[in-house]
């Protein structure tokens, strides 16, 4: 006697058709979530060719669409199940992990789904696109059942992915490649200490970097800076705390240098709760807090970078549990 | 439905008992051969007692629907004391140190005992709630404590900060009452209002930081899935169990939750919530106990964890539709 109440998602795809993208599961039974919204956008977004920032919200099971200029929601994307961390490629494309689905959604500059990728099993939490070869590399955080992470790698963004793994890495989160098409990933070991590791272009699995200068305690955003020729590394345990920072981190051989701290504020003046995936761009760091901790509402947030310190724009009316972020250029 | 299980009583055993309760002594230090003690029947008591000799025992505690307590060496499945405190005795719960804590729902208050104690070392009073499970923050040896009032009013989740004498109440919007509690090794708490259908399965935490409980998505081995019959949350050493009737293990990472994977258990049934048994801090749990109500009989059963699969031993003796169970561990000193 199995005492389950399923139901059966009615999953509307209305691809680049009304403007609406994904619609929202609908079903007789609790939803796993309180999503119930469709999906939206507004006139502004049809028309613009600027820069968008995508961010993912796994409080709403929505992605928020936002004017980096202005920070104002331009859109909402709905019908995810559990969405996190984000990337973008050349197209303007933007890539949403979803966990709970074990899908990763592509898309377009104005919110139309373009693609999806099914990976029965995998945890999906982030990705990042390789400008030298068009593969699409995704993080998933678990194997199912029980079993580590791992990092597929869908050539051109598309059909059946590789699996690479670190032997020593069981949590897999964000990762980037270099200008060399080399893949930096983190995440934990088995017992939850900070991982970063290196699948190098061409090979078939990937090696522990180690790293010095400083301790990250637990993984947040990779992302290659490509004007300082170096990663940026997020701690979403800043100092072993309830609090977020990234650093700048060096690449040299087998060895990861920490060369520097941004510190980031909320909108009160306070170190931010959890940043857990940002992006760099025309520098400035763009990302949400998950302010779990209680001290401001949870916050898209644009800050200097590297110079970090309070936010330069901010939204507070929007986040509920924010995730991830990309750019759609 | 069983009543009355306990239809007989070794000569022994209850003269022993009577003698000890009529001195107004202690009930701990009441003995009986322990060859005796897996045949022997027992009847309600007035008085609770306790084996002696029990220090270096791992002890199972079940909560049963008479109001008693009864209290077992895990391993050898023997009876060996019941507690006779409580007037709705439901969740349970046990810190590192072996204490042992038993809500009392409808008398408003939480029983503390010591490993093998038979007296309370301390009452928490939760009124105006009504206590339904608990849990022991193992970095703080705060008490947190699901209240669920029914439907006339909100219950609560409340916290005792360790030697204090009262709890701070957290409430949530969403969550109209609560069922089920457990802290994770880092001190983050994971609460829900358990299987109210068709009101629907909710989720909440309050981080170790955190001044307030967060709403958040557990998702299921499909995203489709909703949560039926949550009878409780354990935390297994290395993941959170939500008990769905089969065992499901969630990753909760900074307020986020994540399926890992699933313990599917036959002759399942829970009427309350399981207990993962675990002797080694920082590692996974080994096995998994809870109450079955059958129809004719009630039994606890002991699977292995995260394995599942068939019982490997049923417990009955002086069990009464069974609730909260928990495992104190023996003391290592």
């Amino acid at each position: 006697m199995k005492r389950y109440y399923w139901f059966v998602p009615i999953l509307f795809v209305l691809c680049a058709c009304g403007g609406n993208a994904v619609a929202p599961a609908l079903g007789v039974a609790p939803a796993p979530h309180p999503d119930r919204r469709s999906s939206w956008i507004s006139p502004e977004l049809e028309r613009t060719q600027a820069p968008l920032l995508f961010v993912s919200d796994a409080g709403t099971a929505d992605v928020y669409i936002y004017n980096v200029k202005t920070l104002k929601v331009v859109g909402t994307i709905t019908g995810f199940a559990q969405p996190q961390g984000e990337c973008s490629d050349n197209k303007g494309n933007v890539w949403v992990t979803d966990a709970s689905g074990g899908t990763v959604y592509e898309l377009s500059h104005r919110g139309h789904l373009e693609n999806e990728l099914v990976q029965k099993g995998a945890t999906p939490v982030g990705c990042t696109w390789d400008p030298t070869t068009g593969n699409l590399a995704v993080m998933s955080l678990l194997g199912v059942p029980s079993q580590s992470g791992g990092v597929l790698v869908f050539p051109k963004g598309v059909g059946t992915p590789t699996l690479y793994t670190n032997s020593k890495q069981y949590f897999y989160n964000f990762g980037d490649y270099d200008a060399g098409g080399n893949l930096f990933f983190d995440g934990r070991d088995a017992n939850g200490n900070f991982m970063l590791s290196e699948l190098p272009k061409g090979k078939s699995s990937a090696h522990t970097v180690a790293l010095t200068g400083g301790t990250i305690y637990f993984p947040g955003m990779v992302q290659w800076d490509a004007a300082k020729q170096d990663f940026i590394v997020g701690d979403q345990s800043c100092g072993n705390l309830y609090a977020s920072c990234v650093y700048s981190v060096k690449i040299a051989g087998n060895t990861a240098s920490i060369t520097g701290e941004t510190k980031l504020q909320n909108s009160a003046g306070g170190q931010l709760c959890d940043l857990v995936q940002g992006v760099l761009f025309n520098k400035e760091l763009l990302g949400s807090d998950n302010d779990f901790c209680g001290s401001t509402p949870s916050a898209t947030y644009i800050w200097p970078y590297p110079g970090g310190g309070a936010p330069t724009r901010y939204n507070g009316k929007t986040d509920s549990v924010p995730v991830g972020a990309a750019i759609s250029r | 439905m069983m009543t009355n299980r306990y239809g007989h009583l070794f000569a022994l055993a209850a003269a022993a008992t009577m003698l000890a309760a009529c001195g107004g002594a202690p009930m701990q230090g009441v003995a009986v051969p322990q060859g005796a003690s897996s045949q022997r029947r027992v009847r309600p008591q007035h008085r609770s007692w306790m084996d002696l000799g029990l220090a270096k025992q791992d002890l199972l505690y079940v909560s049963n629907g008479n109001s008693e307590v009864t209290v077992y060496r895990y391993w050898q499945h023997t009876l060996v004391g019941v507690l006779t405190q409580f007037t709705q005795p439901k969740g349970e719960c046990a810190d590192s140190a072996g204490n042992v804590y038993i809500t009392d729902s409808t008398a408003q208050r939480i029983l503390e005992f010591a490993h093998g104690g038979t007296k309370p070392i301390k009452s928490f009073d939760d009124s105006p709630d009504s206590p339904y499970t608990c849990s022991i923050d193992p970095t703080t040896g705060n008490l947190a404590v699901a209240n669920q009032d029914g439907t006339s009013q909100p219950g609560s989740i409340a916290i005792w900060k360790k030697g204090s004498s009262s709890p701070t109440r957290y409430t949530d919007s969403l969550l109209y009452y609560f069922e089920g509690c457990a802290y994770d090794a880092n001190g983050n708490l994971l609460v829900t209002n358990g299987s109210r259908y068709p009101y629907g399965t909710y989720f909440a935490w309050l981080s170790k930081a955190g001044n307030k409980l967060i709403n958040i998505t557990v998702p299921g081995p499909d995203p489709s899935r909703a949560w039926g019959y949550v009878q409780g949350i354990q935390w297994d050493g290395k993941y959170f169990a939500i008990d769905d009737y089969y065992i499901y293990r969630i990753a909760l990472i900074h307020g986020q939750a994540y399926y890992v994977g699933e313990t599917e258990l036959d002759a399942a049934g829970s009427n309350g919530p399981y207990w993962i048994y675990n002797n080694k801090p920082g590692t996974q749990g080994t096995q998994v106990v809870g109450g079955v109500n059958g129809d004719e009989d009630s039994v606890v059963n002991y699977w292995h964890y995260p394995s599942g699969g068939e019982p490997i031993f049923g417990l009955s003796h002086g069990i009464d539709n069974p609730f909260g169970v928990t495992v104190s561990l023996k003391q290592q000193k």
